[in-house]
């Protein structure tokens, strides 16, 4: 082992002996460049720390080994069980000291299985790594995007559903949690990420919900990643506010709203989707063939986005609004009937459709065989059963619960510091509004 | 009337229509806050964000996967 090496593993060892882990969290960062460079004995020196005791260096070893895996082209099981060991056996109140280099672990090591295609793998690390990092269950991290990547990838969604279900009540971000200069100066931390890792959480989710039809969650998520008001066009909200016109259309029928930054939206994003929104259009006009002409004539650019899926489903919901649309207006129907007048093949694929909704509770009706009539009930719940009783009270508890987090949360940020001077920085600038101003340019630029 | 349509129903107008959504605040929070540290200077970024996938929404797809034995969603 060279002596730039050995000092390495004598200053982990030494202090972490003397419990000086803010000092070496700071320290380290300057070691990576020199363990990516001696990529070929890193195991030598891993063979020297233990997991536990030495949690920080052997994070550093780890990530200088990511770092250089390209050159080094190292096993994937190899990497794979160490990355394994190591969010099994570290020492978590070390591990805080270097939060940052934690996610950038987490990120390198989610970009190489995505690579060497081996995403399933990776899948119960990357829940283990949150967590051991979250502080409540309710905290969102940087590396929840990875865990959703890398569910994406296996197209494996049980884990990862454990963790979208849940509501997210705080951002862990790498901005706050590396608050010393010289870690911030690190050239792996990158403040900027978690703008990114934000998106893409948020986006990724959407993208599980909708593969498991979810899709009210879908759009949710998919809000959540097209609603905030950058300085700049950022292509993950591009592509998430694509997703949300989609599933809009399957779960509303029509865009019931649009996200509020309405000034990226209009100079980026409606051009950038135009075709999107020309389906939007198409959509509203009910018209089942209109809507199948559109989609046979932008396919290439959904395909292109792999949305084609997403606009085949949004061709089924408008077969079944517009059979919904029946039940309205009439009591009896032939199937050959439903299929004119909501532009399906024949009365073959009517009952198709018309059984499905009925299997998914989204239509009462009953089909008679021998004529090939179908008729359309009234929703036989009475609102008077125990079991509705009792699903209404679960339902009032949730909600009075929400209110009881919001009022808390509402409280906290009131006397975040941070939030106290943006506020104030606000009123400032509404003072200074006040006054007039000249404008040279066009006022609405 | 004809007998196989049904009478006009009354709208219900206790309960409006609309999205039933609660519109998230204007100005930012921490979402807000957080996309202050996008680059200003670059008016599009996240332009290598991954998003190498297969199209998840076509039940075409998924029917195939479960043909290979294969079944995602489980």
């Amino acid at each position: 082992m060279g002596s730039a090496l050995e000092n390495f593993v004598n200053q982990v060892r030494t202090m972490s002996a003397s419990g000086s882990f803010r000092e070496l969290a700071d320290d380290l960062p300057e070691s990576v460049s020199l363990l990516a460079r001696n990529w070929s004995i890193l195991d030598n020196v891993l063979e020297t720390l233990d997991v536990q005791q030495h949690t920080l260096g052997v994070l550093y070893v780890l990530l200088a080994k990511l770092h250089s895996a390209a050159t080094a082209n190292p096993e994937p099981v190899q990497i794979i069980q160490l990355m394994r060991d190591f969010v099994h056996r570290n020492n978590v109140e070390q591990l805080r000291f270097a939060i940052c280099a934690f996610y950038e672990t987490c990120h390198l090591f989610t970009d190489y299985l995505v690579q060497k295609n081996l995403s399933i793998l990776g899948i119960k690390i990357m829940a283990r790594a949150v967590d051991q990092i979250r502080q409540i269950d309710s905290q969102l991290t940087p590396i929840h995007a990875d865990l959703c990547l890398l569910s994406l990838k296996a197209k494996n969604f049980n884990l990862v559903l454990t963790y979208l279900d849940g509501d997210i009540t705080d951002i862990s971000t790498a901005a706050a949690e590396c608050k010393t200069q010289q870690q911030q100066q690190s050239q792996h931390t990158d403040a900027n990420n978690d703008a990114k890792y934000f998106l893409l959480f948020y986006y990724y989710g959407g993208m599980i919900y909708t593969a498991v039809k979810d899709y009210d969650r879908a759009l949710y998520f998919f809000e959540c990643a097209s609603q905030p008001r950058p300085m700049a066009m950022s292509h993950i909200m591009l592509e998430a506010y694509k997703k949300f016109l989609m599933v809009s259309l399957i779960v509303e029928g029509n865009i019931a709203f649009i996200p509020k930054n309405t000034q990226v939206i209009g100079r980026f994003m409606k051009p950038m989707a135009s075709h999107y929104h020309d389906l939007v259009n198409v959509y509203a006009n009910s018209s089942s063939e209109e809507l199948r002409i559109l989609i046979l004539k932008y396919s290439e650019a959904f395909t292109r986005d792999s949305n084609m899926g997403l606009a085949k489903q949004a061709t089924t919901s408008l077969y079944k609004r517009n059979i919904k649309r029946l039940t309205k207006t009439f009591l009896t129907l032939s199937l050959s009937d439903v299929a004119s007048r909501v532009q399906l093949s024949g009365a073959a694929e009517a009952e198709r459709y018309i059984l499905n909704m009925i299997k998914s509770g989204e239509i009462y009706a009953s089909i008679n065989q021998k004529d090939g009539m179908v008729l359309f009930k009234d929703d036989p719940e009475k609102y008077n059963s125990p079991d509705m009783f009792l699903n209404v009270q679960t339902n009032i508890t949730q909600v009075l619960d929400l209110v009881k987090q919001i009022n808390k949360m509402e409280e906290e940020i009131i006397l975040n510091p941070m939030y106290v001077k943006k506020a104030l920085g606000s009123q400032d600038d509404d003072l200074t509004s006040q006054h007039p101003k000249t404008y040279s340019g066009d006022p609405t630029d | 009337m004809d007998l196989n349509m049904k009478p006009s129903l009354a709208a219900d107008e206790m309960f409006s229509e609309g999205p039933g959504y609660m519109e998230m605040d204007e100005s930012g929070g921490a979402t807000g806050m957080m996309m202050d540290h996008l680059p200003t200077n670059d008016k599009h970024v996240h332009a290598d964000f991954y998003n190498n996938f297969d199209d998840l929404f076509d039940d075409d797809n998924w029917a195939k996967v479960k043909q290979t034995g294969d079944n995602p969603k489980q």
